[in-house]
């Protein structure tokens, strides 16, 4: 317990001193505040049309304007926010926590099962996941919602992680350290918890940030093509009414604008902290802060 | 069953596979290989051979690590492969093993006591911290190590030499019959070696510990060794009694070997050797001798059948000129 | 510089610049003040351990004085004829690689393309010095020197990975004396080889020697190397010169008490007397003792010792060591 209190308290010196890490964090605070915290004050579904003054530009009474439905921007945001991250961390993590699973089987039982599990995965990379995504998507349109769409993504994405997890685990294996581990009487729990983490941690948490800029990428691409779940509020379908509408030729960039900048600047928090994360959890980093510091 | 030996290495084969799903070459990293350490007294036998000889695999096999393709391993009498829970945790304890870069025989991020106090505590060589303790700085005495000096320290916080007494002192702490110690000295300093070497002389003397000395370097293995086995891509070609092998060799690897040591004495000079300019390829499928393309001696014969091991002069030597 | 010295250093105190985050513009001292003069046809070794500088050193006679290795002060003057010129002069490189002098390092990967052919290596060779080059007539020149050196023809449509390690640090000992240079450094060429291909490349490279009467600089750990090829030692320790000797001396007449405890630390097969070792205590490079280097693990060890750096003096002819204490080696 001691030692994770002077982890935590490590962590925390150096978001202090990584300048961008710590602007990222903040924004992706903010962004997760006004998607989980604000979006649950609405006073009003902002997805239901005439809940307020049409093609209003932003003022006080509308901070980010209104749309030609007569929805209020800042409140459809709040929930397209929440959606688009919902989306975003269910689509990653499932698929990132099926594949390495998986790849860590066959990195370290070896033989048939890994052969399978390979042979399995390699086919499935092979396949372009963006037409899998738009057939699918078309042929259970009617279906698709936050749930389905956040599903859906992590189950098509499984793949990739296998062959990285069982390439890390196999050379791991290989290692010295870890035969070390085994006459010193370390089962395999032990031996992932204590040794493997330290060097799969790391790219696992920018796999995982890397699969949520993919997720909320894909949602907005398939929203455009009207193949998302348009009657929900995420970022992408906003984009979709908007374009629908043709907001831009008629002036009303206000709409268009928020879930552009909204994305961008989610993008940027993201990347900001995956930067910050690699940086910090880098075991070869994290070995020079160690000679370094002694 | 009854037998002379604590370990029996018989007939032990590993054919390795490399390729894809369907087409793969194989080839033998170790080709029946026999070796045997015995019961009732404390011996060092080193097994002597070159990058791509099999030692590693083959030492690693000892240890249980990787399972023969053929023959067996037995300790005590009993087949290393087949046994389970109670007894392989007494194997373990019984057979430990050194490695050769000590810093990459633990994880950086790691304090080397954990792996001390780990050790004791998975085997059951001490009930509380306290023993443990105890038992850690009788173990680090032995090894010439202040325990103080260890406590809180990371692997990078030691010298080579420091470390891997370190490893030798984990591994002596369950008081093992048998040390693998798969060249301990190569990754040290020349002139730190000796303390490395005199502990392993010591564990015989004083502990009656046996000692599978794995190195590419004759000089060391003279030095600390009762047996010596050579060992040429995958077959032990000469195994004896030091003296035997070393000063009056008869397998003609082990002569070029032993011709081929840089002596530091500038009065014992090389002499003018046997130019090889064959692009040594494919030496590991020949179907006779292995070592046919290099041998100063060889026949026909030796290209197409593989020797058989025999006894001439109280030692195997693996050889037709012998036959 | 009398007639036969073709290379002096003098004072050459090299550093490497570091800057984790504690030491932040610290410096490695890897040389100390390192002088002495290379003569023609000689064959010269450098011997030490991890940390005593003699890769650096080797580096920085061939003036590849890349960063964070740092020239502080000192230089290296070769002199080939009438012409003089320093490492620190910027035509240096073009001049003299491979031309005058030559470098085998330790392993052939950073020399050899994996992607080109052997004798494409030796067109590569040619072209860096010459404007134009006739194919035909230097493949034939490029055969005869491959002969020479008792390797076979294949070698020079293969490639490297076509190779053993053997054969490939042979490749990059018949590139370094292509050009017949007259100085060669080879930094442990043999260290990743087998002991039997060791000993005919070492062979090999006493052969041109013999031949071309050049200059060979070997620098190695292996002391049992040193006996065997070379004819005259330097022993360094942490980044001084601690004994220089004719390399008979070193062995049989030695007069510091490091190349002392290396030399009885050596076992030799035939010998069954036990051996010591040195005390083990890591050198610091980044702060180095104070007074002798050698002195926290010295058994002679006094606080003059202590206080004060020896000076490399000349005992006997030829034969200079470090040490206050030498008289009772």
């Amino acid at each position: 317990m001691k030692d994770n209190i002077k982890y935590i308290k490590a962590f925390m010196k150096y978001i202090w001193r990584d300048k961008s890490f710590f602007i990222g964090l903040i924004m992706l605070t903010v962004f997760m505040m006004l998607a989980f915290v604000v979006s649950f004050l609405s006073p009003y579904d902002p997805r239901r049309w005439n809940t307020a003054p049409r093609e209003r530009p932003p003022s006080w009474e509308y901070p980010l304007g209104t749309t030609t439905l007569g929805q209020n921007l800042f409140w459809l945001l709040t929930w397209a926010l929440r959606n688009s991250l919902i989306i975003g961390f269910s689509g990653s993590l499932i698929g990132l926590i099926i594949g390495s699973i998986l790849g860590f089987i066959a990195g370290h039982k070896g033989g048939i099962i890994d052969r399978i599990i390979s042979n399995i995965a390699d086919i499935f990379i092979a396949i372009p996941i963006l037409m899998l995504i738009i057939l699918i998507g078309s042929l259970i349109k009617t279906q698709l919602n936050i749930t389905t769409l956040g599903v859906l993504f992590g189950v098509l994405t499984w793949s990739m992680p296998v062959r990285n997890v069982r390439s890390m685990i196999l050379s791991l294996r290989e290692q010295e350290f870890t035969y070390t581990d085994i006459f010193s009487g370390l089962n395999l729990l032990e031996i992932v918890y204590r040794h493997y983490l330290p060097f799969v941690i790391p790219w696992i948490s920018m796999a995982a940030i890397n699969r949520i800029f993919w997720a909320i990428g894909t949602e907005v691409t398939l929203a455009i093509f009207g193949l998302s779940a348009i009657d929900e509020a995420t970022l992408g379908t906003m984009l979709y009414w908007a374009l629908k509408y043709q907001a831009l030729l008629r002036g009303l960039y206000w709409w268009v604008l928020t879930p552009t900048i909204t994305l961008v600047l989610l993008f940027l928090s993201l990347y900001l902290i995956s930067v910050g994360l690699n940086t910090y959890l880098n075991p070869k980093a994290r070995l020079q802060r160690m000679i370094g510091g002694k | 069953m009854l037998s002379n030996y604590i370990l029996e290495v018989k007939n032990v084969t590993k054919i390795f596979r490399i390729g894809g799903l369907i087409f793969a070459t194989r080839f033998s990293a170790v080709d029946n290989v026999n070796i045997s350490l015995p019961k009732d007294y404390a011996e060092i036998v080193s097994l002597v051979g070159e990058s791509g000889s099999g030692k590693t695999t083959l030492a690693r096999m000892i240890l249980g690590i990787i399972k023969p393709t053929s023959g067996n391993i037995l300790y005590n009498g009993k087949d290393i492969f087949k046994i389970k829970g109670k007894e392989l945790k007494e194997f373990r304890k019984s057979v430990q093993p050194i490695f050769q870069n000590p810093y990459e025989s633990v994880s950086p991020f790691e304090k080397v006591y954990f792996y001390l106090i780990s050790t004791c505590l998975k085997y059951g060589l001490a009930n509380s911290k306290n023993d443990a303790d105890n038992l850690i700085n009788e173990t680090l005495n032995m090894v010439g190590l202040n325990p103080s000096y260890i406590k809180d320290k990371y692997p990078h916080e030691f010298s080579g030499g420091e470390l891997q007494r370190i490893m030798i002192a984990r591994a002596l702490l369950s008081r093992p019959r048998i040390l693998i110690a798969d060249e301990p000295v190569s990754m040290i300093d020349a002139s730190l070696r000796m303390e490395i070497l005199n502990i392993f002389l010591e564990l015989k003397k004083r502990f009656d510990m046996s000692v599978l000395y794995i190195t590419h370097d004759l000089a060391t293995s003279y030095y600390i060794s009762d047996k010596i086995a050579i060992m040429h891509r995958g077959n032990i070609v000469e195994y004896g009694s030091i003296d035997r092998v070393l000063n009056d060799p008869l397998h003609p690897y082990t002569k070029i070997l032993l011709e081929s040591i840089p002596v530091p004495d500038p009065d014992k000079k090389w002499k003018e050797g046997i130019s090889i300019s064959t692009l040594e390829i494919k030496e590991y499928e020949l179907l006779g001798c292995k070592f046919a393309f290099r041998c100063p001696f060889v026949k026909k014969n030796c290209y197409e059948k593989k020797p058989p091991d025999i006894i001439k002069d109280s030692r195997m030597v693996k050889c037709w000129l012998y036959y | 510089m009398n007639n036969s010295e073709i290379i002096t250093v003098n004072n050459i105190y090299a550093y490497y610049k570091t800057s984790t985050e504690k030491y932040s513009h610290g410096y490695i001292h890897a040389l100390d003040g390192i002088s002495f003069s290379i003569h023609n046809s000689e064959i010269l070794g450098i011997a030490g351990e991890s940390g005593c500088g003699k890769s650096t050193l080797i580096k920085v006679l061939y003036g590849l004085l890349d960063p964070p290795l740092t020239l502080i002060n000192g230089d290296v003057i070769y002199k080939f004829g009438k012409e003089e010129i320093s490492i620190k002069d910027k035509k240096f490189k073009r001049k003299c690689h491979w031309k005058l002098c030559s470098y085998i390092p330790q392993s052939s990967m950073g020399i050899l393309n994996p992607t080109m052919r052997i004798k494409d290596h030796f067109f590569e060779v040619l072209k860096a010095h010459h404007k134009y080059i006739d194919k035909k007539e230097q493949y034939e020149n490029i055969i005869k020197h491959i002969q020479h050196l008792g390797l076979p023809i294949e070698v020079l449509t293969s490639f490297p990975h076509q190779l053993s390690g053997g054969m490939k640090q042979r490749i990059v000992i018949a590139l370094a004396t292509f050009l017949k240079p007259k100085v060669i450094f080879a930094d442990e060429p043999t260290t990743a080889l087998d002991v039997i291909t060791q000993k005919e490349v070492l062979q090999l490279l006493l052969k041109i020697q013999k031949e071309s009467k050049n200059t060979i600089v070997l620098v190695t750990h292996d002391i049992g190397i040193h006996a065997q090829v070379t004819q005259k030692l330097i022993v360094m320790y942490a980044g001084k010169i601690v004994e220089y000797a004719p390399t008979r001396e070193i062995f049989k007449n030695f007069h510091h008490p490091y190349v002392k405890m290396l030399i009885e630390s050596l076992p030799i097969i035939g010998d069954k007397s036990i051996k010591q070792s040195m005390k083990s205590a890591p050198i610091s490079l980044i702060n180095p003792p104070s007074g002798c280097r050698f002195h926290p693990r010295c058994p002679l060890a006094d606080d003059k010792c202590k206080k004060e750096e020896p000076n490399l003096i000349e005992i006997l002819e030829d034969h200079y060591v470090s040490c206050f204490k030498w008289e009772l080696i």
